[in-house]
């Protein structure tokens, strides 16, 4: 039986209070398991971003319960949370969001850094990365010289190297030219196929959605249909 | 080294604002320096002239003569006493005093004098008497000349007297007789009538002790040290060794009372303005350190989604302002050295001279000192540190996901 790596139950969480209160996930109750390639997918506005954050610990649920490699979220202070995204979860954003003073090198081991893996086996699995995202070359790169595609590869290689539990992706691809998305899609899918790395993501494009193994759509804060593929 | 790593290349970030905060910090240490440097300059010299021209770095009397100096406070230059000055290595040389008044006559010219009895070779080697002697010769050169007297200038001016001349002198002698005996000017002393020993008389010690009937009893020891700022400590060292002899031993800040608490109450005006110094720097450096916190609200969330420790993104802010601070006291140094050397050398001369506590004080000059460089880079670096440490907190207690809306 596979194993369930995140469990959430009777989600709700809510935004403002009294009348300007929104409700941007009602009752939702969700388990990804191991090797998972899912697909959180629903118009705008319907909480896929906000389910993502709160499945990483970024956000606090009103109120329901989230485990995430067995631990429960809610009982996590703001620095247990911190030391647990270091350890289970790799992010990758919409935005990239690498860090612009730090080259494409540093970029990349800057989890293992946290981490304190030693300066051998960073070196490897960076050059390994480098390799395998085609950026070698661009190793002492700053992100403000690189394109979209080469700094959400580098986003994607930051989020994979340190071999986290899970990698949650928000909208990896909507910068993206289709033919770019399309090649890192793949990138993330041999990792999945290969790593056994589980993945989800909140998208709208049509690409993740076809190489998606699992399909969970999201419309007003509620979970309407949870397929697989 | 990742912290050094980030806060070095956050400086270099937005070199210009960086640059602007570093020279204020820069500009900030080097006044602060110099004020130092002159204040520590300007009362050096001030100590150095005052125990220079007079009450030396240490003097020994009997107890209460300080509060209440009077003829029969007196006391005995004992032989355990001479060795025990003569053979301490910490002290440069020592002088015997004896101090009263006299009634003096010239012809139809008459007034009333304060005399001030030395051992002319000894308190030669303790304060700079020879060089006072504008007119005639030294007590010393004077020897085969009978009860010889160096003569201040006002005295001088008021008597009409003339080197070579006989003064009458009429005093009260310690046997509670009547003192009087023939003095002859060898010498004036005082460049005006304004300078402190134009209204003094200098006599030799045998002369005046025979004169008020002293026998071998004198009023004052004053003793030169290596350096003024190990007068207290001598002190004390000596007031332990003559507590038995009833003696009073006292540094320069106590004999010169007056002058000490002017020179402390004009140090604390000193620090007063460095500490506005001080918090202009600190206003400067909290604009920037709150711009690039502010500025940089997105990265923390940034950082802190990633897993970073929030006391990784303190310390990173910390030491890029300290690393800023740090560097701007490193290249100040090099500029508050210079003008601080060139000042101690040169100087800067008043016009016209000022009277400090009793003393003329002709030129104020800087120093350099261990104290001069690390007292304002401790400051320095030390605002710099606490400005940067609320903003730091801040930063590092962000909630990720409102931090990383912040764009």
């Amino acid at each position: 039986m596979e194993e369930t790596v995140i469990v959430a139950h009777k989600i709700f969480k809510a935004f403002g209070e009294g009348e300007t209160e929104i409700q941007a996930l009602r009752n939702v109750d969700l388990d990804i398991k191991r090797g998972d390639f899912a697909a959180i997918v629903g118009p705008s506005g319907s909480g896929k971003t906000t389910l993502l954050n709160i499945l990483c610990g970024l956000d606090n649920v009103s109120s329901g319960e989230i485990k995430v490699s067995g631990r429960s979220l809610q009982e996590m202070s703001g620095s247990e949370l911190a030391q647990f995204r270091r350890e289970h979860i790799g992010l990758v954003f919409q935005a990239y969001n690498l860090i612009p003073v730090l080259t494409v090198l540093e970029n990349i081991e800057y989890v293992m850094l946290l981490q304190h893996v030693p300066a051998a086996e960073r070196k490897e699995r960076v050059h390994t990365f480098l390799a395998e995202l085609g950026l070698e070359g661009k190793e002492n790169r700053f992100p403000a010289e690189l394109s979209g595609g080469q700094q959400q590869r580098v986003a994607i290689a930051r989020a994979m190297v340190s071999k986290p539990d899970i990698i949650l992706a928000d909208e990896p691809t909507a910068n993206l030219d289709s033919e770019t998305g399309g090649q890192l899609l793949e990138m993330m899918r041999k990792f999945n196929e290969e790593l056994k790395m589980t993945f989800v993501f909140s998208t709208h494009d049509p690409q993740i959605m076809e190489r998606a193994k699992r399909l969970i759509t999201l419309t007003d804060g509620r979970i309407v249909s949870d397929e697989l593929k | 080294m990742l912290t050094l790593r980030l806060a070095f290349r956050n400086l270099l970030r937005h070199k210009s604002r960086s640059l602007l905060c570093g020279l204020s910090m820069m500009g900030a240490y080097v006044l602060f320096s110099i004020s130092l440097g002159f204040s520590d300059g300007s009362y050096g010299s001030l100590i150095r002239m005052l125990t220079d021209t007079h009450s030396g770095h240490v003097q020994i009397h009997s107890q209460g003569y300080l509060e209440r100096p009077s003829l029969f406070r007196n006391f005995i230059l004992y032989p355990a006493l001479k060795n025990q000055l003569t053979a301490d290595p910490e002290i440069k040389a020592w002088t015997a005093r004896v101090f009263s008044a006299a009634l003096i006559f010239r012809e139809n010219k008459s007034t009333i004098a304060r005399l001030m009895a030395i051992d002319p070779e000894q308190e030669a080697q303790v304060t700079t008497i020879r060089e006072k002697v504008q007119d005639g010769e030294y007590l010393s050169e004077a020897a085969d000349v009978t009860n010889p007297i160096l003569l201040g200038r006002h005295l001088q001016k008021l008597l009409q007297a003339k080197l070579g001349e006989t003064l009458i002198f009429i005093g009260q002698g310690a046997d509670g007789s009547i003192a009087n005996d023939l003095f002859t000017v060898v010498g004036i002393v005082g460049k005006s009538s304004a300078d402190a020993e134009s209204r003094m008389i200098y006599m030799t010690l045998e002369s005046a002790q025979e004169f008020l009937s002293l026998g071998e009893r004198i009023h004052e020891i004053a003793l030169r040290l290596e350096n003024y700022s190990e007068a207290r400590r001598q002190a004390a060292y000596l007031q332990n060794y003559l507590k038995a002899k009833e003696l009073d031993v006292q540094p320069w800040q106590v004999v010169e009372e007056q002058f000490y608490k002017a020179m402390l109450a004009d140090q604390q005006g000193n620090w007063i303005t460095q500490a506005v110094i001080m918090l202009i720097v600190g206003l400067v450096v909290l604009i920037t350190v709150l711009m690039n916190t502010f500025e940089r609200r997105h990265e923390y969330g940034l950082l802190l989604a990633l897993g970073t420790p929030p006391g990784f993104i303190f310390r990173s802010i910390i030491v890029e302002m300290t690393m800023l601070s740090g560097l701007s006291v490193i290249v100040g140094l090099f500029f508050s050295s210079g003008l601080n050397w060139y000042f101690s050398i040169n100087g800067i001369a008043i016009e016209p001279p000022m009277e400090y506590g009793g003393v003329i004080f002709s030129a104020i000059s800087s120093e350099v000192s261990l104290f001069v460089i690390f007292v304002p880079a401790v400051f320095t670096i030390g605002v710099a540190f606490l400005v940067a440490f609320f903003p730091a907190i801040k930063s590092a207690r962000a909630v990720p996901i409102e931090a990383m809306r912040e764009n």
